[in-house]
């Protein structure tokens, strides 16, 4: 026999018992970690969220495949007798043990690194101070811990259940140990800083992996010994245990029961150490929460994994028990009926997780029954009940499923976090009611009640394979009705506008730089330098001119030219050119009528160049911009001293730029269709701003996806319609129209029309237009398109 | 191929062109079936021929791809539940709670069953002398099977049907519930036997249904199989000699060449046909007796084409 090649197929086939965890916990781990660090559950009060679940998955695996490969590799061979066979291959004994550790120990190091590399993408990513909220070497040093005080557990125990239920008191040891020395420093005066408690339980950790590996070696040795009757049997030499074993023994003669009672018996029986390991583990985790509130801080966190395991354990038990060994035959053989079959195993286990609700709440509130109300128990007891119900459903699906009642104790607890993360998410993403979300809790159970009949035949072809996933497709897209049914119901922007803009988002826009925001110049303290500020900034920045430019330079630009063209008509001879500061800081009421006129023009020609600039932008926000100032030129122009002042050339410019309604009306489609296309790719910061403007019709508080639909939807519609407006021709549009538009872009309804009264009303008579002043200057969306300026502006040609 | 036996009023089991297939495998292909009441129906095949396939269909284990199948006049895929509490059924690898021990898990099957169970449970454990406070986990293989055909036979079924179930009995015990077959038999119960063990099933048998890759080869009496199927011994003077063809309903289920003698397994050939043969010239004798149900076995399983050297040669019979 060649040593090595043994030794290598032996690895191999350790490797292939272990494959199925690891390959299932790194995926189950990869979609919690997808869906923790989903866009916003990462932001704001999602990061606890995030924190707490990454700490559970990231630690969590390599934890869970370390104390669950021992059971894998010892607990489910000797169950299944191939240790028997194994042992009498010639290899000894020390190679069947030492190989087994050793895969196990490269799959928990693939693990581990795994866990790394997804630590470090989700810290760069979402949760920047993971490795703050996370000891993580720590949590990985307890993996090395537990993995050879699994494998120590897996030969001691005949049961591979019960060893993985030993592993649990034996993960707190390290944590008991740490905590009985803390005291004891305490007593004696001395105290650590909390960072040294990790300090502590590191060696500590280590120390019990080499504790745990000589275990494993010695047990596994003596386990694949040549048997000795005296030791398998030194129990039945205890006279004590002779007497209750025979007392035992007379149970089966009893009576002939009901079938309902056998069932119950033969479940009990059957799962009697799961069910005691069980109860003591949520007796300990009630324990743990009641005294969470006193020292040692890590009780509450610790009792409620231990009851969050127990749970799902309690879960698992419902069907593995009879999974095994395919003992449900014998019932299906008898034609025993699945639905007594199903609900016999379910009772034992409610019935504990019921009381210990009870005994939980009880505990809890007890102190507090004066001070508290019913309707603030009600929630809590609801709460915990969906929590425990949900728990313990998807953990006895599990158990249905999995025929390895090992793969199935250590899936369960992570396909329930997995089930609870999707819940998570769908409340928070999808906005879907707690209600609904909790109500699927119940679709497992009433899976496994479909699928008892098969699954006590045995029979697990294609149509259960088929049901299963039915069900699980449920469970996955049930939590996005609400969100389907908002985006299905919601009108959508109709095919032929939607091509229209596209096509228009497509042509080439005639300025493509980027927006620039006109500045006064601090440095400018006449008006001529702030006039030469201004156009060199133009002159420097080729792109269009924000809309942000009106509140701060336009309109106080357009209040000067106003101004300086009254100051025209204004006798000068009285100024006092000395005064302190001097008069032309403003640079308005110089002595000489020519500087005037000069700056005049020259502001003239500035607003017209802002307006034109203004046009070429794709964001609607500036095409109302530029209304507002073509409507302050069109005013300007109404004067009779403006086009001497301005001189035939810059008139002209002047009225071509506002008779072309053409060209505006094609810079507006432009706007609407670029601004479409922005909206859509999000380059215009997020869903709440279209156009330059914040869309007052943007939802809100219904789940991040949902909002962004129904938004999105909401937009899409406004959209639609400003595009057939603008496009509705040189008529003046009828009022439901604006009222409309008013509605859908969050203008009120009385800032349209030609009403004075109104607060921004549309310029449908630029004679008596009431142009905005600086303080009540606010643009509205599409509030002068196609108003009667347009007409009159088109007729100075 | 066997004829469809006759319909009957009686029988305990009909089975109608009942096929079933799985990927790339027709386990059983059309088979037709009627078990009477009262009878030994042993049924025969090598590993893989379908008969657990069967077995399964009929206790509604497995859903047919086509055909139907009655058990006691129940529907195994409606009333598959009925079926099972009404008959006895030992599977190939019998399912047991291997943590209760011998008495427990009779007094837990009594709880499924009429009043008497427990006591012919405990009666028939006794018998077999399987200690009853001993775990099952840690019985032998063949007390395991004693306890399972104990479960099985307690309430004693209208209809016992058997996968295997002497496989790890000893000779003695083995014997003694073959037997015990036959006194349920003659108080009107229906056994359907599943073996290997051909010579045991020759004893107790009334009828014989020999399965081979998904078809019933031969389903007859053992009465009349006895006397219609004979093993011909035909010595020739050149091994080359052809021999000529036998009539309808002749059938010859197997045929080997072995030196100068070619052995044939004939199912309804009478003296009349086996003068065709001796007449034959280079055919020096003709000796025929009744063939075993093991020749027979062994004839539906290999065919004419098993001795493939001699098959060629023997293709010039071309009988049957």
């Amino acid at each position: 026999m060649n040593t090595q090649v043994a030794i290598a197929h032996l690895a191999w086939k350790e490797l292939r018992q272990l494959i199925p965890l690891l390959i299932m916990l790194p995926i189950i781990t990869l979609l919690i970690v997808a869906i923790a660090t989903s866009r916003d559950l990462a932001g704001g009060q999602g990061q606890r969220i995030v924190a707490t679940a990454l700490a559970f998955v990231l630690s969590g695996m390599p934890g869970l495949y370390a104390a669950g490969a021992g059971a894998l590799l010892v607990g489910f061979e000797k169950e299944q007798r191939t240790l028997d066979w194994l042992r009498s291959l010639p290899i000894t004994s020390l190679q069947i043990i030492g190989v087994k550790l050793a895969v196990a120990l490269a799959g928990l190091l693939v693990l581990w690194a795994l866990a790394i590399a997804f630590g470090q993408a989700v810290a760069q990513s979402a949760v920047p101070d993971l490795y703050e909220r996370i000891p993580f070497v720590g949590l990985l040093n307890y993996a090395l811990y537990l993995l050879p005080a699994g494998f120590a557990l897996a030969w001691w125990c005949r049961s591979a259940a019960v060893s993985l239920l030993l592993i649990v008191p034996v993960a707190m040891l390290p944590l008991l140990v740490m905590q009985l020395t803390i005291l004891t420093l305490e007593k004696s005066g001395k105290f650590l800083l909390s960072q040294s408690y990790y300090q502590l339980l590191n060696p500590l950790l280590l120390f019990g992996a080499v504790i745990g590996l000589f275990a494993a070696v010695s047990l596994g040795r003596r386990y694949l010994a040549p048997q000795s009757p005296h030791r398998e049997r030194w129990l039945t030499h205890w006279p004590t245990w002779q007497r209750y074993a025979a007392g035992r023994r007379r149970l089966g003669y009893g009576p002939v029961v009901p079938p309902t009672s056998a069932l119950l018996w033969q479940f009990a029986n059957q799962n009697r150490a799961v069910l005691c390991g069980v109860s003591l583990l949520l007796a300990a985790s009630i324990l743990a929460l009641a005294t969470g509130a006193l020292d040692p801080p890590g009780l509450v966190p610790g009792g409620f994994l231990l009851a969050f395991l127990a749970t799902s354990w309690l879960g698992v038990v419902v069907f593995q028990g009879d999974s095994a060994h395919e003992r449900i035959r014998f019932l299906a053989d008898r034609g025993i009926s699945p639905a007594t079959v199903w609900w016999t195993r379910q009772l034992i286990p409610s019935a504990i997780l019921s009381a210990t609700i009870v005994v939980a709440i009880v505990a809890f509130l007890s102190p507090k029954f004066q001070e508290i109300s019913l309707a603030q128990i009600i929630p809590i007891v609801m709460s915990s009940a969906f929590a425990v119900t949900a728990v313990y459903a998807v953990s006895q699906w599990v158990g249905q499923l999995f025929d390895s009642p090992i793969l199935a104790a250590l899936g369960a607890p992570v396909v329930s976090v997995l089930a609870f993360g999707w819940g998570v998410y769908a409340v928070e993403m999808f906005g879907t009611g707690i209600i609904l979300v909790a109500s699927l809790a119940i679709i497992p159970l009433i899976l496994t009640r479909l699928m008892s009949r098969r699954w006590m035949d045995r029979r697990f072809g294609a149509s259960f394979w088929g049901v299963q996933a039915a069900a699980l497709s449920l469970v996955v897209f049930t939590p996005m009705v609400p969100l389907m049914v908002d985006v299905f119901r919601q009108p959508r922007m109709p095919r032929e506008i939607a091509l229209q803009m596209e096509a228009a988002a497509r042509a080439r826009l005639p300025n493509e730089s980027p927006l620039i925001e006109l500045t006064a110049g601090e440095s400018s303290t006449t008006l001529d330098q702030r006039l030469r500020s201004i156009q060199t900034q133009l002159e420097e920045s080729p792109g269009p001119v924000s809309a942000s430019s009106m509140q701060h330079l336009v309109l106080p630009l357009q209040g000067t030219a106003t101004l300086l063209r009254l100051s025209l008509k204004q006798p000068t001879e009285s100024i006092d050119a000395d005064q302190d500061p001097p008069p032309d800081s403003l640079g308005i009421v110089v002595p000489d009528p020519e500087v005037t006129s000069e700056r005049y023009r020259q502001a003239l020609e500035i607003v017209l160049r802002v307006a034109q600039r203004m046009r070429q932008s794709p964001r609607i926000i500036e095409q109302d911009a530029a209304d507002m100032v073509e409507i302050w030129l069109l005013q300007e122009l109404s004067h009779d001293t403006v086009q001497d002042t301005l001189g035939e050339s810059l008139y002209r410019q002047v009225v071509d730029q506002l008779a072309d309604t053409a060209a505006r009306t094609e810079a507006r489609k432009q706007a609407i269709a670029h601004s479409w296309s922005r909206f859509q790719n999000e380059r215009d910061g997020g869903m709440r701003t279209f156009g330059g403007y914040d869309f007052p019709g943007h939802v809100h508080g219904r789940g991040y996806l949902r909002d962004r639909w129904l938004t999105h939807h909401r937009i899409g519609l406004a959209v639609a319609q400003l595009w057939t407006f603008v496009s509705g021709g040189p008529q003046p549009p009828d009022n439901t129209t604006l009222t409309l538009i008013a509605s859908q872009w969050g203008n009120a309804t009385g800032r349209n029309g030609s009403k004075r009264s109104a607060a921004n009303p549309r310029a449908d008579d630029p004679s008596t237009y009431p142009y905005p002043s600086n303080q009540r200057f606010r643009l509205s969306t599409a509030n002068q398109w196609r108003a009667g300026w347009e007409r009159h502006a088109a007729d100075l040609k | 191929m066997a004829e469809p036996m006759s319909p009957k009023p009686e029988s305990v089991i009909a089975i109608d062109r009942l096929s079933v297939s799985f990927p790339g495998c027709d386990a059983l292909r059309e088979v037709d079936l009627q078990v009477p009441r009262g009878t030994v129906f042993a049924l025969l095949g090598e590993n893989g021929a379908g008969k657990t396939t069967l077995i399964r269909a009929l206790t509604g284990f497995l859903r047919p791809s086509s055909g139907t199948c009655r058990v006691l006049g129940l529907d195994p895929d409606v009333d598959a539940l009925r079926i099972r509490q009404r008959i006895g059924y030992v599977a190939d690898a019998p399912a047991l709670y291997d943590w209760m021990r011998v008495g427990e898990i009779g007094w837990f099957t009594a709880a499924f069953y009429k009043d008497d169970f427990l006591d012919r449970y405990r009666e028939m454990i006794a018998h077999y002398e399987v200690p009853e406070d001993r775990k099952i986990r840690n019985l032998s293989k063949g007390q395991r099977a004693k306890v399972a055909l104990a479960l099985a036979l307690a309430h004693d079924p209208d209809l016992l049907i058997l996968d295997e179930p002497t496989s790890g009995l000893d000779p003695l015990v083995r014997r003694e519930f073959l037997e015990s077959m036959l006194d349920r038999v003659a108080t009107g119960r229906t056994v359907l036997l599943s073996s290997h063990q051909i010579a045991e099933v020759e004893r107790v048998a009334d009828t014989v249904a020999i399965l081979h890759q998904g078809r019933f080869r031969v389903v007859d009496s053992l009465a009349n199989l006895r006397e219609t199927v004979s093993e011909v011994t035909v010595s020739l003077d050149d091994p080359l000699v052809q021999l000529p063809l036998l009539p309808p309903p002749v059938e010859v289920m197997s045929d080997q060449l072995e030196g100068r003698q070619r052995r044939l397994i004939v199912r309804g050939a009478s003296e009349e046909h086996l003068q065709l043969w001796r007449a034959r010239p280079g055919v020096i004798g003709v000796r025929t007796r009744s063939a075993t149900l093991d020749e027979l076995f062994a004839a539906c399983i290999r065919g004419r084409g098993a001795n493939k050297t001699t098959a060629s040669e023997g293709e010039v019979a071309e009988v049957a």
